[in-house]
């Protein structure tokens, strides 16, 4: 089975998240990590490998030079190789699902793939769309909020997800999307001796704008702000002080 | 919909960076050991005249004075302040004081005295060493109101605050202006700054920034008689007489209460991150050290390591996992961190990744494995492999916990030394800052029903560990200090002459010895 696992260069969580001086969008300053969700992903795509399920795992990832690095840690942590679509438009806010999708569609058709595993959101957007619309694209099944999934033996997947009713099993066959939530597995630490050999590993790069495909954001962000300062409470002394002061603020 | 943002938010709490040992994590799973009796107590016994006098003289009684002078002992409240975190010590005390001010303190002190009543002055209660709880009904001086952070110095970089401020917040303070407190250690939710410079805490980033003698400008302390001495001028530099706040950094509460300091602070560097490696003998783990702090130089920040039986401990007992394995002898951490603030968080990334590779060079052919973390969460796990082994041994049983500074080549030797001793009794691990030299040794033996066979083996250990210290001219207590547990034996590792200038001082602030009576001194 060929794999490609999308990985998103987010924003370090461990961040403040501050709008940028103009307040139209995130101030994107700061350490950048692979988004949690495409770690855990990653790390399917290689247990797959690693079961002989999967032949070949690629990493994809859309952005600026920067998103190379990305590509490089999921190298380290055991891809084989990473396609790299290199765009300048912001990927946190300006290049949305609708074109995300669409990407990986022609990276799908390009590469003969059997399996896409992607994260089920991103910790930037939060839009938990991606994956939804490529499946629907593609016309093939797809599997959301995965927390375990199994082999069976006519070569369909049985997924559990993760619903707000509890855990549903589906059975879908291959081709397929699949998104991945927080407990499918806990990712590896990647070792120094893959991540020297991970700079060995091919990354091919295409320009997302000889790619013919229409990228441009469907919605629009209007303003990005801090919410608003939480005030302290105001301590009382009694139960008369409270009624004057419930009185002056007109609460009652 | 809201199931998926509880997952991700669940995400966020679990794997957010570098938290802390909150005081719910203390082990109160440990059943209650005392290991020290009350001796011959010679100050007086407080009475329902006392406990309205401080009523009297402190801003509000209700949450100033915890008292139990008619009950058992046993309110809930004072439960607490009697017992220490490990919980091997419960005092007797009837009566907690929190004060909110250095005037405040000063005026408990100076009654205190008059009456030669005695006095436990208490921080977060983390300490390791029982120095932090009464022996008996000693009253408590807790600095847990005192909370106050006055400010911080951009110029100076000096942080001013009273005492009763839980290092975390600290650390949450001076982030807003990039900076951090010189001090950093597991305990950072629930230890005070006071508490840290009445013991003189060491930590993870001793080997970088130096120890609190090095950064403290200026502190305030009450003396035991209520004189308070004010040095909180915080200047850079003043040879003007004695140094004498250096003496109440690491007196363990002995010599005066701490109510405010003056604290240098670093910069927090502009990125970090951190390595695990696995090595199979110690010598590996000197070369190790060595390249480290050759190749790495300003850069190195922290270097720590651990042996296999701690690796164990924390496999069987937390849920912490070392992503090395447990097939190896021996594990260190490795943190480098990148001061220039002028590179962008990817090229920082970079120069780390860099040095990272750098040093791999050196020491490839002398580990057998390594990892370096990828973000944040990453980053914790791997230090959560070095902090987390304390909980570890306790969950295992009844703990023997030493603390030494000894000559690195003889860690090895050390703990053959003292696991032949303790046979199949107990499970012994070493670990700890050996950039400092200071290895942390604890052997528990299984669970808390056995407390014969360890008073058994305590016989064997001690004196003869201690002595076997001194063999080696180390020090029988690092950084975690004297308390109560090592009173009967720091005498045996400083000189006649040195301890005898000690109880002269002491003599000197403390006529009455109603200062934390019987730590420090047996």
């Amino acid at each position: 089975m060929k794999v490609l696992v999308g990985v998103k260069r987010v924003l370090d969580y461990s961040i403040k998240v501050r709008p940028n001086a103009a307040k139209t969008a995130v101030d994107l300053k700061g350490a950048k990590i692979m988004n949690p969700f495409c770690e855990i992903a990653v790390e399917e795509a290689i247990q797959m490998k690693e079961k002989k399920k999967a032949k070949e795992v690629i990493a994809v990832s859309i952005g600026d030079k920067t998103a190379a690095e990305t590509i490089r840690a999921a190298l380290a942590m055991g891809a084989d190789r990473g396609i790299h679509v290199l765009t300048n438009q912001r990927i946190d806010s300006d290049l949305q699902p609708l074109a995300v999708a669409k990407i990986f569609k022609h990276v799908f058709e390009e590469n003969k793939t059997d399996l896409v595993l992607l994260g089920k959101q991103s910790i930037d957007d939060d839009a938990n769309q991606t994956g939804q619309i490529l499946a629907a694209m593609l016309d093939v099944p797809q599997a959301t909020f995965a927390s375990e999934i199994e082999f069976a033996d006519d070569g369909d997947l049985i997924v559990t997800r993760e619903i707000d009713a509890g855990l549903q099993k589906v059975k879908i066959s291959v081709p397929s999307v699949i998104t991945c939530d927080l407990r499918l597995n806990q990712p590896r630490f990647a070792k120094i001796p893959d991540i020297i050999k991970a700079k060995r590993k091919k990354i091919q790069t295409l320009k997302l704008e000889k790619l013919d495909i229409d990228t441009e954001p469907r919605a629009k962000t209007i303003k990005v702000d801090n919410p608003e300062v939480r005030e302290g409470g105001v301590m009382v002394d009694n139960v008369d002080d409270l009624m004057s002061k419930l009185r002056e603020d007109k609460i009652i | 919909m809201f199931r998926h943002y509880k997952a991700s938010s669940l995400l966020r709490q679990t794997l957010v960076g570098r938290t802390s040992v909150s005081s719910s994590l203390n082990c109160a799973s440990a059943p209650q050991i005392i290991l020290v009796h009350s001796q011959n107590r010679s100050y007086s016994k407080l009475n329902q005249d006392d406990v309205n006098h401080f009523k009297g003289i402190l801003n509000k009684p209700e949450v100033a004075v915890i008292e139990d002078l008619e009950g058992t002992g046993s309110s809930s409240e004072l439960s607490g302040y009697n017992t220490d975190w490990l919980n091997k010590l419960k005092g007797n005390s009837k009566l907690a004081l929190r004060p909110s001010s250095t005037e405040e303190v000063s005026q408990i002190l100076k009654y205190c005295n008059s009456r030669q009543l005695a006095v436990v002055p208490q921080g977060g209660n983390t300490g390791l060493v029982g120095g932090s709880v009464p022996l008996d009904d000693e009253i408590v001086l807790s600095l847990n109101r005192m909370n106050n952070i006055i400010g911080f110095d951009k110029n100076y970089s000096i942080l001013k605050t009273q005492a009763g401020v839980v290092l975390e917040k600290l650390i949450e303070y001076l982030e807003q202006f990039g900076y951090m407190p010189p001090v950093d250690l597991g305990a950072r939710g629930s230890c005070h700054i006071g508490g840290n410079l009445a013991t003189n805490a060491g930590g993870i980033k001793l080997l970088k920034y130096n120890s609190l003698h090095a950064n403290t400008i200026g502190l305030t302390a009450v003396l035991p008689d209520g004189t308070i001495l004010d040095n909180m001028r915080a200047l850079r530099k003043d040879n003007t007489g004695y140094h004498l706040k250096h003496l109440f950094i690491g007196s363990e509460g002995t010599l005066g209460v701490i109510t405010e300091a003056a604290i240098l602070c670093p910069k927090i560097p502009a990125a970090h991150n951190v390595a695990l490696f696995a090595l199979d003998n110690f010598d590996k783990v000197e070369e190790v050290l060595r390249a480290s702090k050759d190749y790495l130089s300003e850069n190195l920040t922290a270097i720590e390591f651990f042996d296999s039986e701690s690796n164990n401990i924390l496999k069987d007992h937390t849920k912490h996992r070392n992503p090395l394995g447990y097939s190896h002898n021996y594990y260190m951490v490795v943190e480098v961190s990148n001061f220039d603030n002028t590179s962008t968080a990817e090229e920082n990334t970079k120069i780390i990744e860099d040095k990272f590779f750098g040093l791999f060079e050196k020491i490839s052919t002398v580990i057998e494995d390594g990892v370096i973390a990828q973000d944040s969460s990453q980053r914790e796990a791997i230090w959560n492999c070095r902090e987390r082994i304390v909980e570890g041994f306790f969950k295992e049983g009844m703990t023997f916990k030493y603390d030494f500074s000894l000559p690195i080549d003889k860690f090895p030797v050390f703990l053959d030394k003292i696991r032949d001793k303790l046979g199949d009794h107990a499970r012994t691990g070493g670990y700890g800052h050996i950039g400092d030299g200071n290895i942390h040794v604890n052997a528990s033996i299984k669970g808390y029903d056995n407390l014969k066979l360890f008073k058994e083996l305590q016989k064997e250990l001690e004196p003869w560990v201690f002595s076997l210290v001194e063999d080696y001219e180390g020090s029988i207590s690092a950084e975690h200090g004297i308390g109560s547990f090592k009173a009967p034996y720091f005498e045996l590792n400083k000189s006649n002459k040195m301890v005898s200038v000690m109880k002269q001082i002491k003599g000197v602030l403390d006529p009455n010895g109603i200062m934390n009576p019987h730590k420090l001194f047996d």
